[in-house]
């Protein structure tokens, strides 16, 4: 297929979005109904033209099409097939086109599911949605066309960066995407609202799932890309608190707030100006997070400078989203919100101070990630901020966090019940201690370590404990709601997240050792035996594979390979050899040769590698899984279904403007 | 997870760090058991000007190789280094996470496998044999590169904002949800008991 037809589908989509975006908006202004019922065939139009440049970028990639430049900078004739499919979102002018598409795609799943919205209102959401779509595609089109034609064709492509060449690296952008791009929902809903006047709470109820989606898709790809960084770099670590890691963590702290600010808005009404804030930060976060990875700002204040038109775009986009949300909630947010009034014990109060230690600490990494560019900018020096500013400063903020979090659960909403509070906090504090002991006799020693387990312990028992209250106080069958499922499963994953992350740190072994075939190292409890390096082919590398056995107390665990490969580009890209396990990772990557390969002498055949005692790693993401299972359990719960959101009831009070959509056939 | 969204440039800096570090391999040649002589030539020149010069040098050929699609290696360092014991280990590799590769985009001299952050570690590892506190080598690099080698920049007139921001936005946040608290909390006795399943 003729990628000049994709550059075409790029420009009618164009044109679309633009309509989508003036139209239902006008049509709900106007209370124009042939105006508003646009909204579904544009957004429909606009996914197709999506699709459609997707699928021909796509073919070009599956047929080696090499005129085009962004396939013949990122594949290569060798390249295994579902590389091919995933280059295609390997490199910035695809992630754009990917980005798109997902967002077509949450856009018309809007109109599918959101069928029983009032017309005005779903016509406002698809508007802004228009909106969003309409800057990207501009910024596509004029800075970042995936299309461009190489003349003449290269032979052969450059290749996919070595260190996508990894299933981690194949799902992790779309995941990471799916979460960036869900957020544009709460951020239309919250909009809409504020365009539309109707600053009642129901618009939350109907978000919620969307945003709970999204911060779990943000979840997963957070945490597949940890991972990946984990076994894929070699570096065996897992979070660096890197710019680029920092810009996708920023909009999942204040994802995470506003899952729970939505809870109150949803159930008591309340808080309503601070949910439709936390909804316009989550997705300028996410623009945020996908403009500083993109414009290359993070690579270097310079290397903006050097292309000047994709950042200076960049910002005017952000500058127009961000400030004209802000802009439109100064002039529209309700002064004084209402809802129904609660104790300073409560599940309000507690979740509060949730809201706010997530807010603080999103700011604390917005300040440390930018605070070097800003600095770099204005030349008052150059700064480095890195793990001993975050790392510290994470922990004192989440600290209260923590402690607060077992008991949002245990209380009512408006008053806690103070007995239940004494009891739980009683038996939570033993649990605690209890842990922090049996860590001791296990072997724990430092402060850090017991803390740890006595935080993770604080975490978890408040979950068991609030589980048995429900199972004793609620009527069967009611136990456990979808809502309160999702809450538990995500509340259990932070106390799990917490143990791995706090003893993977202090009880690791790492070393960097030099190996001659037949050598062996003690690490932590297993000896590593090297039993040197052989040559092995791959598809489109040939790797350096070693050997190494490891044993227990002369026990044989396990042997594993890692490899050095060399790919067709000459790029070389190291893969690590884990054996994975509940309790402990064992881990070996594989260096440089030191000494010559053959001959004789002191060093032949000798290595450097880095072999690793990782305890507790996989609960990191076992945590991360946990919370974004969390996340998608809680969508599934009945009362998110529109049908009853649509039903009158006391949280609107005032007649709707307009009548409610497909209520003819929907409810009669 | 680094470089996770960098993926994009076909070869940012950092890349270009690793890669410059396997062709050298040699200088770090980790059997050598007597401490190795300090390089002769420093990879950055002594003096916060020249080392901007060389940064901004060294960016640009960045930036002008992203368009050559060379792609380099993408290792990390493995530096093994001839430790007495693992007390001595653990607290090398403490230091240096929290030094910043001066060449690299973000990379901590432990990562790094330039040469610049390979002749580094050398010289760290030899001032601990001599017995130099963790503060006195920082001092040293400090002396040489500036306060930019440091990944917690010390407080000055050009940190105040970064140290003390986020007390201030906790302190402002603190200060609001306070007033919300005062303002919308009743006593617990005035609030009703609410019928049915309190979720």
């Amino acid at each position: 297929m003729n990628p000049e037809l994709g550059q075409l589908a790029l420009i009618l989509a164009l044109l679309l979005a633009a309509l989508q975006c003036a139209l239902p908006i006008i049509g709900a202004w106007r209370g124009s109904k042939p105006l508003m019922a646009t909204a579904p065939t544009l957004a429909i139009g606009q996914l197709v033209f999506i699709a459609l440049a997707y699928g021909i970028l796509t073919w070009a990639f599956w047929t080696n099409d090499f005129s085009v430049a962004y396939v013949a900078q990122n594949s290569n004739l060798s390249l295994p097939w579902f590389y091919k499919l995933s280059a295609v979102w390997g490199a910035h002018e695809g992630s754009l086109l990917l980005w798109m598409l997902i967002l077509n795609v949450w856009s018309v799943a809007i109109v599918v599911f959101g069928g029983k919205l009032p017309e005005a209102f779903f016509s406002r959401v698809i508007g802004v949605l228009g909106f969003v779509s309409f800057g990207f595609l501009l910024y596509m089109i004029t800075t970042s066309n995936p299309f461009l034609r190489l003349m003449p064709a290269p032979p052969n492509g450059a290749d996919l960066n070595p260190v996508l060449q990894d299933p981690g690296l194949v799902f992790h952008p779309p995941l990471l995407y799916m979460g960036y791009v869900g957020f544009s929902v709460a951020f239309a809903f919250a909009i809409a609202s504020l365009l539309g006047g109707e600053l009642k709470s129901t618009w939350v109820r109907w978000s919620r799932p969307w945003t709970n989606a999204a911060w779990a898709f943000l979840t997963v790809g957070i945490v597949a890309g940890s991972a990946w960084a984990y076994y894929e770099l070699g570096w065996g670590g897992w979070w660096f608190w890197d710019p680029v890691e920092n810009a996708s963590f920023m909009p999942w702290l204040i994802g995470a707030a506003l899952i729970h600010a939505q809870a109150i808005t949803d159930k008591r009404d309340g808080l309503r100006a601070w949910t439709l804030l936390l909804s316009i930060f989550a997705f300028a976060f996410s623009l945020l997070g996908t403009f500083l990875v993109r414009s290359g700002l993070l690579t270097s204040v310079h290397a903006f400078a050097f292309a000047p038109a994709r950042g200076v775009f960049i910002l005017v986009y952000l500058a127009v989203v961000v400030g004209g949300s802000l802009l439109l909630y100064a002039l529209r947010a309700p002064k004084v919100t209402g809802g129904k009034s609660f104790a300073l014990a409560s599940r309000e109060t507690m979740m509060l101070v949730g809201n706010l230690m997530l807010t603080v600490a999103c700011a604390m990494v917005m300040l440390g990630t930018l605070y070097p560019l800003v600095g770099e900018a204005l030349n008052i020096g150059r700064i480095s901020v890195g793990p001993p500013y975050f790392g510290p400063l994470f922990l004192i903020l989440m600290t209260p966090l923590v402690l607060a979090l077992p008991f949002g659960p245990l209380s009512h909403w408006g008053k806690a019940d103070l007995k239940v509070w004494r009891n739980a906090l009683i038996r939570i504090v033993a649990l605690a201690v209890a842990a922090g002991i049996a860590g001791f006799i296990v072997g724990a020693r430092t402060w850090y370590e017991l803390l740890g387990v006595a935080a993770a312990t604080w975490v978890i028992a408040g979950v068991a404990l609030f589980a048995i209250k429900r199972w004793r106080e609620a009527p069967r069958g009611k136990r456990y709601p979808f809502e309160m499922l999702g809450m538990m499963l995500a509340h259990f994953g932070v106390g799990v997240f917490i143990a791995g992350a706090i003893l993977t740190r202090s009880m690791s072994v790492e070393q960097d050792v030099s190996m001659k075939p037949g050598a062996s190292v003690h690490v932590g409890a297993y000896d590593f035996r090297f039993n040197g390096v052989a040559e092995t082919p791959g598809p489109n590398y040939t790797a350096q594979q070693g050997t190494v056995v490891i044993t227990r107390n002369g026990k044989p665990v396990v042997t594993l390979h890692p490899q050095k490969r060399t790919y067709v580009g000459g790029q070389v890209q190291t893969e690590a050899a884990i054996q994975a396990g509940v309790f402990r990772d064992l881990y070996v990557s594989l260096g440089d040769p030191i000494g010559p390969s053959t001959g004789s002498g002191q060093d032949v055949g000798a290595w450097s590698l880095r072999v690793y005692d990782k305890p507790f790693v996989r609960w990191i993401w076992g945590g991360g899984v946990c919370m974004m299972l969390g996340g998608f359990v809680v969508i599934l719960d009945k009362r998110f279904r529109l049908k009853r959101a649509v039903e009158p009831e006391t949280v609107r009070p005032t007649p709707e403007p307009e009548a409610p959509r497909k209520l003819a056939e929907g409810e009669a | 997870m680094k470089r996770l969204l960098a993926w994009l440039e076909p070869l940012s800096p950092r890349e270009r760090g690793r890669g410059e570090g396997t062709d050298s391999r040699l200088a770090s040649s980790s059997r050598v058991t007597e401490p190795s002589p300090a390089p002769a030539g420093h990879p950055l020149p002594e003096g916060e000007g020249k080392s901007r010069l060389h940064h901004i040098k060294h960016v640009l050929a960045a930036a002008l190789l992203a368009f050559a699609l060379t792609l380099s290696a993408s290792a990390f360092a493995i530096d093994p280094l001839p430790f007495q014991s693992n007390a001595e280990r653990v607290r090398f590799q403490h230091l240096t996470r929290e030094l910043r590769c001066m060449v690299c985009q973000d990379e901590s001299l432990l990562a790094s496998n330039a040469d610049f952050a390979r002749q580094l570690r050398r010289q760290i590892f030899d001032m601990m044999q001599e017995g130099k506190s963790d503060r006195e080598i920082k001092d040293w690099l400090v002396a040489r590169y500036s306060t930019f080698i440091l990944y917690d920049p010390p407080l000055a007139s050009s940190t105040i904002a970064l140290w003390f921001g986020t007390p201030a936005i906790l302190l402002a946040g603190g200060i609001v949800v306070v007033i919300l608290l005062r303002r919308r909390t009743r006593p617990a006795h005035a609030i009703a008991e609410e019928p049915g399943d309190d979720w």
